[in-house]
């Protein structure tokens, strides 16, 4: 069984709600999809090869003089620039709704 | 240049196309590219002049990237079970020998690209904790009495069991990813790994950054090869290395006749039997056939600016470890 436990991660609590058997079996074969800050260290925009900053809230990677950002997966960071997202749109937007 | 001819004129087609339409405006054209600068950058390549192999089929540039995905994507999952069944398990033996060949020291910063599952990830890991431990054994015998701080120190984190040594893993495809996460969870690595969706033609990562950059197994599946080197050349430190493993031509007459039958009769049964995927495992062995010689391939990373570019075939050239140096 679990031997070792990690202490839930918020990203993680949100997910799972009660932790029934099943789901314990589930984390148990389920790496965590923490990310990890060593590649903030290492990461860079493709664009500009500027550092990139990490937004919690959405899990992205953020640049933020370009306005573009990397989405995080299970932990994995997909940098695939087709895939980023512009986020001066997604800004107004915000704005537009509150 | 020295570049071998296939290679010379489809470059050449595709600059020659470039210069033509360099004063002409292809409005529709710009519609069905990616936005943003990339857009740009292709319009240098036209879809029509610059087609490219996929194993024994002939594809634009455009879809290659594109169809090899769908091959990962689909033998992900049985990738390490048809790596064993294929090479009769041979495949770990040209791992090992790819990080015996490299000898990292801990410390070491590693950029395995295509590295999906792991293998030389796992691998770099477990050799330089060994390394590790085999130092902290000569200093424990050479000093037999330690004081309390330095008994209380070797209880700290396991961050110190590897000496700062790190390896990123990227690769182009998720499923790969995921089935390399899932398998360092399985097996209880954690410290200095780190995984990463990006493309080998464009590496997400600043200069000169890293000691080493493999590449196990997933050079000949890169669209534009030439690009993957000179990115490779980038992000490597001054003094840095970089090895490729890849399935290379056989030397060896007789041999090379059972390597053909083997490869075209068995490891696409083998495929469909095993992961149920006839058209993947039929394009893995076409596209070793279409990858550069030895020697081409050495020309070309020298091509890239690597300096002192050897290889060494193993298992009479069925597989060759290419090695450079940034200088």
């Amino acid at each position: 069984m679990v031997t070792h436990s990690l202490p839930p991660t918020p990203g993680v609590c949100m997910h799972r709600g009660h932790l029934n058997q099943q789901e314990k079996n589930e984390r148990k074969e389920k790496p965590p999809h923490t990310f990890d800050p060593v590649l903030l260290e290492f990461l860079v925009c493709l664009l500009s090869k500027k550092p990139l900053s990490y937004e919690a809230l959405t899990n992205e990677l953020i640049n933020e003089d370009l306005g573009i950002a990397y989405s995080i997966i299970d932990g994995i960071p997909n940098m695939i620039l087709q895939a980023a997202r512009m986020t001066h749109q997604n800004t107004k937007q915000e704005e537009m709704e509150h | 240049m020295a570049a071998p001819r296939s290679w010379a004129l489809w470059s050449f087609c595709g600059r020659g196309w470039s210069r033509a339409v360099s004063g002409y405006r292809v409005p529709g054209l710009r519609s069905s590219w990616p936005r943003g600068p990339l857009g740009a950058r292709l319009l240098s390549q036209e879809k029509e002049a610059t087609e490219t192999h996929f194993g024994f089929e002939t594809v634009s540039e455009e879809e290659k990237g594109g169809k090899v995905y769908q091959v990962f994507e689909s033998v992900a999952k049985k990738y390490d079970v048809m790596n064993d069944m294929m090479s009769l398990g041979i495949h770990r033996v040209w791992k090992d020998l790819l990080l015996w060949k490299m000898r990292p020291f801990p410390g070491t910063q590693l950029l395995d690209v295509a590295g999906g599952t792991g293998d030389i990830a796992f691998r770099f890991l477990n050799y330089v904790q060994a390394q590790h431990q085999r130092k902290q054994k000569r200093q424990l015998r050479a000093q037999q009495n330690l004081s309390w701080e330095e008994i209380a120190r070797k209880y700290q984190n396991e961050e110190d069991s590897l000496g700062g040594s790190r390896v990123m893993v990227c690769d182009i495809n998720k499923e790969m990813l995921k089935i390399g996460k899932q398998k360092a969870h399985a097996q209880g690595y954690k410290a200095g790994l780190a995984w990463i969706l990006g493309d080998a033609e464009e590496l997400p990562f600043d200069d000169d950054k890293f000691d080493v950059y493999t590449i196990a197994f997933g050079i000949r599946n890169v669209t534009h090869i030439d690009q993957a080197l000179q990115e490779a050349h980038r992000v490597l430190k001054p003094g840095g290395r970089f090895l490729c493993l890849e399935f290379s031509q056989v030397n060896n007459p007789l041999l090379s006749r059972l390597y053909d039958v083997y490869s075209f009769q068995v490891i696409p049964v083998l495929g469909e039997v095993i992961a149920g995927d006839w058209k993947s495992y039929q394009y893995l062995v076409e596209s070793i056939r279409q990858f550069p010689s030895q020697e081409e391939f050495k020309e070309m990373i020298e091509d890239a600016g690597f300096q002192k570019v050897t290889y060494e075939n193993l298992t009479s050239g069925i597989v060759a470890i290419h090695s450079g140096f940034k200088l």
